[in-house]
């Protein structure tokens, strides 16, 4: 076996996988639906056979990943235009737990059993049931709880106060960097950086490990250490 | 929408390439196999020198194409048609009458590579 053709093989391979990854969307990350479990799974094997075999032409694997990757685009499109297609492809979110009550057909059907329910609620911090007036199975095989009201966590709104919103805050320095982009998204110049850093004692840009700020102007710096 | 064009389109290529590689194969096969078969009817009438020859011209034309070979079909199957023509022209070669028995092996050999490329319902499943 020729080291270098493995090598050039894997090299072609890998970054092959990463370019129809990222062509097929972030959803490939996480939260796989049926058919992009299907393509996940078939992808990676794919490219592994030309990779353990030299004897088996390169073009083997890469063409069956082209042809993946145009089925998955191609239903994931059709199945943004068409709810019947979406729901045929992807099946649909099941209540397991109603207005409280659990439903015990849509567990069977859905191959819940009540521990597996439990523990996913507990996951959720959720532990008494008796406090959950939904739970949804989505499609991607997480489960959602929605409290009764009195259990849900109380907002800014509930408690009648109004806090200030000061956008997302953005890193402006990353590990000693200066982002200018997002320092110039957030309207500042390297001026009010420096000043803003010798706040916290810090002489230059360098000298931070994480600087982020808000459009308000609400910052946070860690500095870097020796 | 840019992308699922872009997906079907190439979906419609590949298929088109997948049809234009196994008629390409057709011919090449059909080439190299249309030499040896003449070279065999040579061997046969007892003009092993023609039939050398004619060997020879069907291995240039076997290799004239290695770039092509090397991509798509699978090495193996390359090593066996070429041993298969080594064989044969060291036996028109040394002891032509012995040559005849491996004309339709490697004929049968090299042909078999379009067979596997059609698109035939055996071959699918």
């Amino acid at each position: 076996m020729s080291l270098a053709i493995v090598i050039i093989r894997t090299l072609i391979v890998y970054f092959s996988l990463l370019a129809f990854m990222r062509l097929m969307g972030k959803r490939q990350l996480s939260e796989l639906e049926l058919p992009e479990l299907a393509v996940a799974v078939l992808i990676a094997d794919l490219g592994a056979h030309p990779l353990q075999d030299i004897g088996i032409p390169l073009l083997n694997g890469l063409l069956p990943m082209a042809v993946l990757f145009c089925c998955e685009a191609l239903i994931s499109g059709a199945a943004l235009r068409s709810p019947r297609l979406r729901s045929a492809l992807f099946g649909r979110p099941s209540f397991l737990v109603a207005e409280g009550r659990i439903n015990q057909r849509e567990m069977r059907r859905a191959r819940f059993t009540p521990d597996e329910l439990m523990e996913q609620l507990r996951s959720k911090n959720i532990t008494d049931l008796s406090q959950v007036q939904y739970a949804i199975l989505e499609t991607d095989g997480e489960l959602n709880a929605v409290l009764y009201p009195p259990y849900r966590p109380a907002t800014a709104e509930d408690l009648g106060l109004s806090p200030s919103d000061g956008g997302y805050p953005v890193i402006v320095v990353n590990d000693g960097r200066v982002l200018s982009d997002n320092l110039a998204a957030l309207g500042r110049d390297e001026a009010w950086l420096r000043r803003e850093l010798a706040r916290f004692g810090l002489a230059r840009p360098g000298d931070a490990y994480l600087f982020t700020a808000d459009k308000k102007g609400a910052v946070f710096c860690a500095p870097k250490e020796a | 929408m840019k992308r699922e064009l872009f997906a079907a389109l190439l979906l419609l290529a590949l298929l088109a390439g997948g049809a234009a590689n196994t008629r390409f194969l057709d011919g090449f096969t059909g080439k190299i196999c249309g030499t040896l078969a003449v070279s065999e009817a040579s061997c046969r009438a007892g003009d092993y020198e023609r039939a050398l020859s004619l060997a020879d011209e069907a291995l240039g034309i076997w290799r004239s194409r290695e770039a092509y070979t090397g991509v798509f079909i699978r090495h193996t199957e390359i090593d066996a048609v070429t041993y298969g023509f080594r064989d044969l022209i060291s036996a028109l070669e040394a002891e032509p009458e012995s040559a005849l028995a491996m004309y339709s092996g490697l004929t049968g050999h090299v042909r078999s590579l379009y067979e596997m490329e059609r698109v035939t319902a055996a071959s699918v499943f």
